[in-house]
This record gives C-alpha cells, structure tokens and sequence, in this order.
C-alpha cells in the first residue's frame, strides 16, 4: 500500500509555502491530505540516495536467471569445505565479492544464496547498491552491512515494538506492544532484521543514540551513512557544528586538495587513503544552497562525477601521523590566531554534502510484511513541539515527563497511524479554529504559522534557528521563514 | 572436569607419526587441545593430530608459538572483534606467504584443531588473494572453469557495470 499520487502531488505543492495559496480551499478543508501530516515527500526523499538512478545504473541482478551448470570453485572448493568457503566469502569485501560473481555460474549462486548477501539483496538492495556505486563496498564486508541492518541487540524497540500481542482472554500482564501494533508480527523468515530496520536503530555516531533510552526524543537512525557503512540519525546526517566537534570526530568527507590545502599533506599520502567516489546521478539536484555556517548545504557546488573523497577522520589521522599535529576543531569563537586559521579552515571545506553517501534503510510493511522506504509523522513532530511544548517542560518540573519517540514507519503503517494520531486530529482542530482562508488553504503553511506565534515569544528558540548553533533538523519546517517575517 | 594440571609440555603426533613436543601453553592456542587436557588432567602419551601432517603441524605450533601471548577472545565478543579487524599484522603476511596448496592445509588445520584467530588470518589471506582481482585472474588463480556463456557474459557485465569501473 503507498500514498496515492494525488495525495504526494498536493504535499509537493503545499511545501512551497507562501506561493501555493491559490489551492482551491474546499478540497484540503474538508479532507487535509496525509502527506501534509508525514514527511512523505521530495524533502526528505531529496536526502538520500535516488532509488530510481540506484536501479538504473546498477541492476545487480537480471530478470533472466543463469542456471548452476557443472561447475566449482576451482581449487578452494576442491580443498576446502563448505562452511570454510563461506567463511572466506564473508571476509570478501562488497565490492569483490559482487565481482566474484562474474567468474562462474558457481560462484555466482554460491554467493546469491550466502545468507548475508541474500538478506541484503533481498530488503536492503539500494544500501547494497549504494555501496558498490560509491565504492564505500571497497571497505565493508557483506557481513559488516548485514549486521548493521541486523542487530538483535536492540532490546528497547525489539521489546517496546515486537512484542506479539497475546489472544484475547489470555494473561492480561504480559507484555503488549504500546503503539503502532494493531496485528501480530507476519511470520517471516528475516524478523531479527525486520525488528531492527523496521523502527531504525542507534546512530553509531552519538553514542547516545546508540541504544536509546525510553526518554529520547530523538529520531532513530533509519539511514545508513557509506562511507562507514553505519546507522545515523538525522541529527548527525545534518549535523552542525558543536556535534561534530564533540561527538564525531569528523567522519566527513573532504577532496584531495582540500586535504593538501588545510591539512598540509602531501597529495601521494592522501591519494593512499581509503576513498569514496562521487558517483554521477547522486548529486541530488534539489539542494538548497544556504549561508556558509550551514556548511552542508553549500556543499558539492564544486565536485565532480567521479571524484574521490576521504575521510575527514582519516585526514586527520595521517596529519597526525605526517606532521604530528591534530587538527583542533575551531567552528565557534576562535580566540588565538591559530584557532582562527582553523576556524576560517573548517568553514571553508566543501565537500561535506552527507547526502550523496546516505542510502535508506528499509522499513517493513506491516500489512505485506515486505519492506519499503519509511516516512515519518510531522504532526507528531510539530505537534508535539507545539502542543506539547508547555506540557513538557511542566512535567520535566513535576518529574514525569513523558517521552515522545518519532518513529519512521512503512507507507502503509502510516496510513495506519494518520487515521489515529492524536497529533494531527488536535492540529486540524487547531487549524480551524485559528484559520483565515489563505492559512487554511495550506495546512503546512498554517502549521508553521501556528508555530512562529508560539515559538518565536521563545529568545532561545530564535537563537537556535538565527544563531551559530543552527540546528538544521528543523530547517525543512522554516522554509519559509523570511517570508513570513 | 578434572583438576587442572601443571604438565609444562605435551607431545602432539603428526597423521604421519612425528611426535613434536611443544610447551603445553602454546598448544593449548588449540581449543581442540586446551579441552582435551582440561578434560583429561595429566595426558602423557602423545595426542594423535589425526588430519594433519608434519610439515603443517610445525607450521601451525610456528604461529602458535609467536601468538602464544595475544589475549583470547572471550566468546560473546568474539563475532563483533573479527568484523572490525580486517587486516593481517605483518608477521602473519609472511607466515601466509607460502603456496597455495598449503594455505589451505593450513586453514584446514586451524579449523580441525579449532584455533580461530589462525582460521581467520588463513581465510582473510585467500579473501586478499581475491581482493582487486578481474575474473579473469581469479580464474586463472584458482583454476576456476569459466561456463559463462557470451551472452551471458554480457548480461553481467551489464549488470555490475559501475562495479566495474570504479
């Protein structure tokens, strides 16, 4: 089940703020599409790697299957067995490992029916894809991506969202799924990779992420970030500053030049590092170019199809090793002439767009109990920093605050939960009550407006939007910000 | 189990009958061995290597020699430890460094006597031998029989195309 077009068609409209109030009033009065309330759409779909090019570019598989003729592994299989086999196969890099494919009909099943591979061609095709295209496959196992989607690890959701709901009549203490399950979990052979890609996982980035607590109020990690081949959330995908200082070491990319430029390498040593390449058809055309202190979002203007990138964390680490230095990260204040070079350094690197070495996770669909690419709820999200926003820190006070999770769920559960969510009915009742006719032509645009009235009595709330310490998950929502003002 | 005993040195017996005595420490690099002694208590008579020769034998007590002090994994972790390590250390690149043939005797040792970390260091050596190969040359390498047909061939081609050219 997916949203229809329709419904995405009037979500793009409605995104463009000020500009797409001509709608014809009666149509989104009288029924405000889902996709106002989800973040089903170009914005976040612009994020990540296109499906559609992966697809394209890269089958991995055709439609005509080749037969298992008479024929092996040459002397490995002669001399090693089975299990052993696969045990070389698994320390195979992705990339080698696809390759080795293209020696036999042998070694082409052998691999399509090693586990490992099998689970992620078969939910995750486009990471798998993704990997190879970007060569990010050159330094990950199939192993090390399998058990990045599958990690049985992951006691709060498994426990919080897996639980099957017991039969009528049955012991009434037992364990229940609290929110999103209205039936048993389909039986299905690949559950431990379901449970974790279905509710997205800790980023590996935050370490508090990394098994989230019941108060957070973060969004999980449902992306996988390449070059690392590692979950993170959306607050490390579009990261900021101070968190990338404290938290991540820099595990961005940078071209060569800029290596050489800032770092004072040598071009030979940089070009020795593990690299990604920019792959044409990734650059996602959509992106907004912004000021210099959302350094994400300016980044890519000067890459070229099929440049190689390396890791900032690697950067640093060779000019540790080169020139025996570290490389401070200066992004606020610089109070010394060399933390300002530094400063005026890090703002200057470019190539420092995550969003063309991010692919998506997969989410199951509950009714199918196939997998597809998860949409989150914005009215939970807005809603709950509007409606909620008082309640919160009256209850933080009195001690019982109670957390609010954003989930990423399959299109049909969605639906599922947009006929429920409590959010989006208190949203619309909101909308009609406070409405003129140009808001209500535009429920995203009236949301933001209903936010700007509350939020902006709010200095510290300006600060975070206006300051140095943007925080860009919530750009999406301000779009229209000048405008408005 | 029995008491642990304090026996410094076992005698290990090749599949063609040498008796090589090693310090019972080294030996026990062998969760196969390290068990059978734990379980048996003072073992005297030579331990039957049923599967192994001579020259493997030496070969894998060479490794267990210079290993003898690298901590053992402990059990739960041992999965996530061997995801993360993906190079060989230098002295194991040159202890690997010999024909295939034994390569695999060796690997085939390493999983009878259940020595892992030597199991993984013999399939990551035959993974680098693949590493950066075409088909051609993994062919050739291993004396593998290419049944593709032309059209096949092709199909694959088509099918990893920006694998290829990365």
């Amino acid at each position: 089940m997916s949203l229809p077009d329709q419904s995405i068609e009037s979500f793009k409209n409605a995104d463009s703020g000020p500009r797409t109030t001509a709608q014809p009033v009666e149509t989104i009065q009288a029924d405000y599409p889902d996709s106002a309330f989800s973040y089903y759409g170009t914005e976040y779909e612009q994020s990540v790697l296109s499906t559609e090019k992966l697809a394209q570019h890269l089958p991995l598989d055709n439609p005509h299957s080749i037969p298992l003729r008479d024929s092996d592994f040459g002397r490995i299989s002669q001399k090693l067995p089975p299990e052993l086999v696969t045990q070389i196969l698994l320390e195979l890099d992705i990339l080698s490992l696809t390759n080795l494919r293209s020696v036999n009909t042998y070694t082409r099943s052998l691999i399509s029916v090693l586990r490992e591979y099998r689970d992620v061609y078969t939910y995750a095709r486009d990471a798998l894809r993704a990997m190879i295209i970007t060569g990010a496959g050159a330094f990950h196992t199939i192993r090390k991506l399998h058990s990045t989607l599958v990690d049985g690890n992951c006691g709060h959701h498994s426990r919080k969202y897996w639980t099957t709901r017991l039969p009528k009549g049955s012991d009434s203490t037992s364990e229940t799924t609290e929110s999103i399950s209205e039936s048993p979990l389909p039986p299905h052979p690949f559950t431990r990779l379901h449970a974790k890609a279905c509710k997205g996982a800790g980023c590996q980035y935050c370490q508090d992420m990394k098994n989230p607590p019941l108060e957070s109020t973060k969004v999980l990690a449902p992306q996988l970030y390449l070059p690392d081949c590692e979950r993170i959330c959306e607050e490390c995908f579009l990261v900021h500053g101070e968190r990338e200082e404290l938290v991540n070491q820099g595990y961005l990319l940078l071209t060569e030049a800029e290596a050489v430029k800032f770092f004072e390498l040598e071009p030979e040593d940089v070009t020795k590092l593990k690299s990604v390449t920019l792959r044409l058809g990734l650059q996602m055309s959509g992106v907004k170019t912004r000021p210099y202190k959302h350094h994400f979002d300016t980044a890519g203007k000067n890459l070229k199809v099929g440049q190689p990138l390396y890791r900032l964390r690697d950067i640093r680490k060779l000019r540790l090793e080169k020139i025996g230095e570290e490389a401070p990260f200066i992004l606020g204040s610089a109070d010394t002439e060399q933390e300002a070079k530094w400063k005026v350094a890090w703002n200057s690197m470019e190539a420092r767009a995550l969003d063309n070495y991010v692919a998506k996770m997969p989410v199951l669909n509950r009714s199918t109990g196939e997998v597809d690419l998860g949409s989150g709820c914005k009215a939970c999200q807005m809603g709950h920093q509007f409606f909620v926003y008082d309640i919160i820190i009256k209850s933080i006070r009195e001690g019982h605050y109670q957390p609010y999770i954003p989930l990423i769920y399959s299109k049909a559960d969605l639906k599922l939960h947009l006929d429920n969510c409590v959010l989006k009915k208190e949203m619309i009742r909101t909308l009609k009550q406070k409405g003129t006719a140009a808001e209500e032509a535009n429920p995203r645009l009236k949301m933001k407006i209903i936010l700007f009235e509350e939020m902006l009595k709010d200095d510290n709330f300006i600060a975070r939007f206006t300051g140095d310490s943007y925080y860009p998950l919530y750009n999406h929502l301000f779009d229209g910000f000048t405008e408005l003002l | 189990m029995a008491t642990p005993s304090t026996q410094a040195t076992v005698k290990l017996q090749s599949n063609d009958n040498v008796v090589i005595e090693v310090e019972r420490a080294i030996a026990e690099r062998s969760v196969l061995i390290k068990n059978m002694l734990e379980d048996c208590g003072e073992v005297t008579d030579a331990i039957p290597i049923s599967n192994v020769n001579e020259s493997i034998l030496r070969k894998v007590i060479e490794w267990c020699e210079h290993h003898k002090n690298d901590p053992v994994a402990a059990e739960n972790e041992n999965d996530d430890s061997r995801k993360k390590t993906t190079d060989i250390d230098e002295w194991d690149q040159k202890f690997m460094n010999v024909d295939q043939e034994m390569l695999f005797e060796i690997i085939l040792a390493a999983n009878f006597l259940d020595i892992k970390p030597l199991l993984d260091t013999g399939c990551k050596t035959v993974a680098n031998m693949i590493k950066g190969k075409s088909p051609e040359e993994i062919r050739k390498l291993f004396n593998i029989q290419n049944d593709f047909t032309p059209e096949e061939e092709e199909q694959i081609r088509r099918e990893n195309e920006w694998a290829e050219d990365r």
